[in-house]
């Protein structure tokens, strides 16, 4: 029976810094504020590194610590933030957003969306993306209602998404 | 929670929630590398230094997975009845979830405040009734708080506390909370408060944690959670009961002692009134608190920080109102403030020589762990050391952010000043954190009357010390002017022609004006001839340049070395009001 092996603390840095981006980004897609998501990949890093496991490869790692950061996630709450029947098309829509590099390409294409997008969707975008104002501040400004500025921002989203689909060619 | 909570299709929603976190991240909410905070943890998990890799365990066989099934649906009918009984614990058996409460420790470190908790009157169960019961908790004071919703806290004036796990809340004055809701949950053995809701009914409410920080105004909520700090919190309980169960050892001797002399002394012989010595206080010679990564801490010579410290805080305190009175610089103040300074300047070679991280000379004197050193030798020279229990709170408290300081270090961000900001937000909440383990008399040596929430770098105890040496106050009317002005400045900066300045000019105009909060107050004569600006000038403008340097990104035609310039910006260019 082969002995136990101690990890190196650079190799911890090193698992670490391999999934950590993936596991907040998708803490965050689940709806956890950035300062939860934070404890929460700290947590599920722990329970990983403490409890003996199984080495199964890159994807499956990956996969073991989506589902631990889901569970310390939805145990943060006193009700499920969401119902667990709902699992399969909460994991549907983020492999579909985040393929194989967590997201990073998306990210790119977004990036260009956005630099294409104008007018009040891109105001409504920077006042509540970037200045974090709230929705009736951002309607004041914008001389819209509370359910205006929501449907709005919602509007621009659905947007973004056909211009990311497009490849970032127009917004 | 959030916004999509009516969607048709769910998956649709999803999707959207996708590209609502991918703004978020565009926009500045970027994963942190929290690498440095879990080989920390590892480090402080009970169980040894480094994890272990276990060999591929041996697969369960079907019979013993059965065995293991069963005992665990008997396990989950074991809590779920243990949990039914505490939920439906209530009169006639029925759940009474609204009357779940938790008792809070409320630690007043500023101001009053007053508590008002609803208690039952009758003991018709019927017709129960409640009454309003109120107490005051003042400066200095710990009083206990049921947090039931409907309970409420009050603040004639602007107020600080510690509230049980939950960190420090700060309120503005007229303020009243309510209690909307508490949950607890069940760790080791041991019922927990784990989140706490308060809606504001008037005012404001800042709440400081660990790792957080919110503030929320009247008609809106705060959901305090129980974070980490709780360890310690937990820490400093320990040390404290580890202090108490030493004095009591050392009360158990001396009576015993005392009792045996008594019988064999003669009984002309007075009674020994010798007292067993306490315990010393810790010297304040070398660091009181390290750290074998940073061995350089201890060839600082922390007694003359903490003397000089000590003398200089009351001074710029002093130097700042006789300002704002007469509209004059005291040379004499101003003369003694700079040789004291001139003896702190001293020491940060071997500060930087130690290498702690940080935004510029004075992200490392600001350090968490400096900042830690520099308080215990101030209070140390102040004669009010810090006790075992505050040593050991704030030792788990400089870790912590030491290891939160070591990742903003490492952390690649596009602009510079972004590493400013996250920098002295962290060092705010540090600052804010530590206060609250003070006694009021520290508290008032630390910060003399006037130092805090003035002017920048009249406490030297606040983050203002890093952010001051980045600031520069632009004196101007209005956005317009400031604009030019900036822009000017920018332009220079980045070498731009005048069609490309005059973009950027109408960038930061449109955005300047857009931002109500950086016009607000004029200028006063303590921030035009002594350069310290009003606390919240400098955070305010610094969130908004960092906003305008995206939009001037993305919005003007710049070349690859003038986006470079633009990222490695490190001023902060603060408008000062006419």
């Amino acid at each position: 029976m082969p002995e136990p092996r101690t990890i190196a603390e650079q190799d911890v840095t090193r698992l670490v810094q391999r999934h950590q981006v993936e596991v907040w980004r998708y803490l965050r897609y689940l709806g956890a504020t950035a300062e939860l998501a934070d404890d929460l990949v700290q947590e599920t890093f722990l329970q990983l590194l403490r409890a003996p496991y199984e080495d199964r490869g890159e994807a499956a790692c990956a996969a073991w610590l989506r589902t631990v950061a889901r569970n310390l996630y939805i145990k943060a709450f006193r009700r499920p933030p969401f119902e667990t029947t709902e699992l399969d098309q909460i994991d549907a829509a983020w492999a579909a957003f985040a393929g194989d590099d967590s997201g990073g390409e998306r990210l790119q294409k977004l990036r260009a969306c956005l630099e294409r997008l104008d007018g009040r969707a891109r105001q409504a975008v920077r006042l509540h993306y970037e200045e974090r104002r709230s929705r009736r501040d951002i309607g004041a400004r914008l001389g819209i209602g509370d359910d205006g500025v929501k449907s709005l921002l919602r509007r621009t989203r659905d947007l973004l998404r056909a211009c990311i689909e497009r490849n970032g060619e127009g917004a | 929670m959030n916004e999509f909570d009516d969607p048709f299709d769910r998956r649709e929603a999803w999707a959207d929630r996708a590209l609502d976190a991918a703004l978020h991240e565009l926009h500045g909410s970027k994963p942190p590398d929290l690498s440095a905070r879990v080989v920390e943890a590892l480090r402080e998990a009970p169980r040894g230094a480094l994890p272990v890799l276990s060999p591929p365990q041996r697969r369960v066989v079907r019979s013993q997975r059965r065995v293991l099934a069963a005992s665990l649906l008997m396990l989950i009918a074991l809590v779920t009845t243990w949990c039914l009984a505490s939920a439906f614990g209530g009169r006639d058996g029925a759940p009474d979830v609204d009357r779940l409460s938790a008792v809070l420790e409320l630690a007043v470190v500023r101001g009053t405040f007053e508590l008002t908790e609803m208690v039952e009157v009758s003991g018709n169960a019927a017709t129960l009734d409640t009454a309003a019961h109120s107490t005051v908790v003042a400066f200095g004071e710990q009083g206990s708080f049921t947090a039931r919703a409907g309970n409420r806290l009050r603040s004639a004036s602007s107020s600080l506390a510690r509230l049980g796990p939950f960190g420090a809340i700060e309120v503005g004055p007229g303020t009243e909370l309510e209690v909307r809701s508490m949950e607890l949950t069940w760790k080791q053995g041991v019922v927990v408060a784990s989140a706490l809701t308060l809606s504001v009914v008037v005012g404001v409410v800042t709440w400081h944690s660990l790792t957080r920080g919110e503030t929320v105004q009247a008609g809106e909520s705060l959901r305090m959670e129980a974070g980490p700090e709780s360890n310690a919190a937990l820490v400093a309980e320990n040390a404290r009961l580890r202090q108490r169960l030493d004095e009591l050892e050392r009360e158990h001797t001396e009576i015993t002692s005392s009792a045996q002399r008594e019988k064999t002394a003669p009984l002309s012989t007075p009674v020994s009134t010798e007292v067993v010595a306490e315990v010393a206080p810790a010297p304040a010679q070398g660091a009181l608190f390290s750290d074998e990564r940073y061995p350089g801490l201890d060839s600082i010579d922390w007694a003359t920080v903490g003397g000089v410290t000590k003398e200089m805080g009351p001074l710029l305190v002093e130097l700042m109102k006789e300002m704002e009175t007469t509209g004059e610089m005291s040379t004499e103040l101003a003369v003694k403030i700079q040789a004291l300074n001139s003896k702190l300047v001293e020491q940060v070679p071997a500060m930087l020589k130690a290498g702690m991280p940080g935004f510029g000379p004075n992200g490392a004197y600001t350090h968490p762990l400096v900042v830690a050193n520099v308080l215990g030798a101030t209070l140390q020279a102040s004669g009010q050391p810090l006790s075992d229990a505050q040593r050991a709170a704030i030792a788990g408290l400089s870790r912590a952010f030491g290891v939160e300081n070591q990742g903003i270090a490492d952390q690649s961000r596009e602009f510079e000043l972004e590493h400013l900001m996250a920098e002295s937000e962290m060092k705010d909440r540090f600052y804010k954190e530590v206060s609250t383990l003070l006694t009021p008399e520290q508290f008032a040596s630390v910060y003399p009357d006037g130092a805090s929430g003035s002017y920048d770098g009249v406490s030297l105890f606040s983050s203002s010390l890093m952010t001051r040496p980045y600031t520069e106050a632009v004196s101007a009317s209005n956005a317009g002017d400031f604009a030019r002005i900036a822009s000017n400045k920018i332009g220079e900066q980045l070498g731009l022609d005048e069609s490309t300045s005059q973009q950027v000019r109408a960038v930061v105009e449109r955005m300047s004006s857009s931002a109500p909060e950086l016009w607000r107050d004029k200028g006063s004569a303590v921030e035009t001839k002594l350069r310290m600006l009003k606390s919240g000038r400098t955070p305010a403008a610094l969130r908004q340049q960092i906003a305008i340097l995206r939009e001037i990104q993305r919005k003007v035609p710049l070349t690859a070395e003038q986006k470079r310039q633009l990222a490695s910006m490190k001023h902060v260019l603060v408008p000062l009001p006419r």
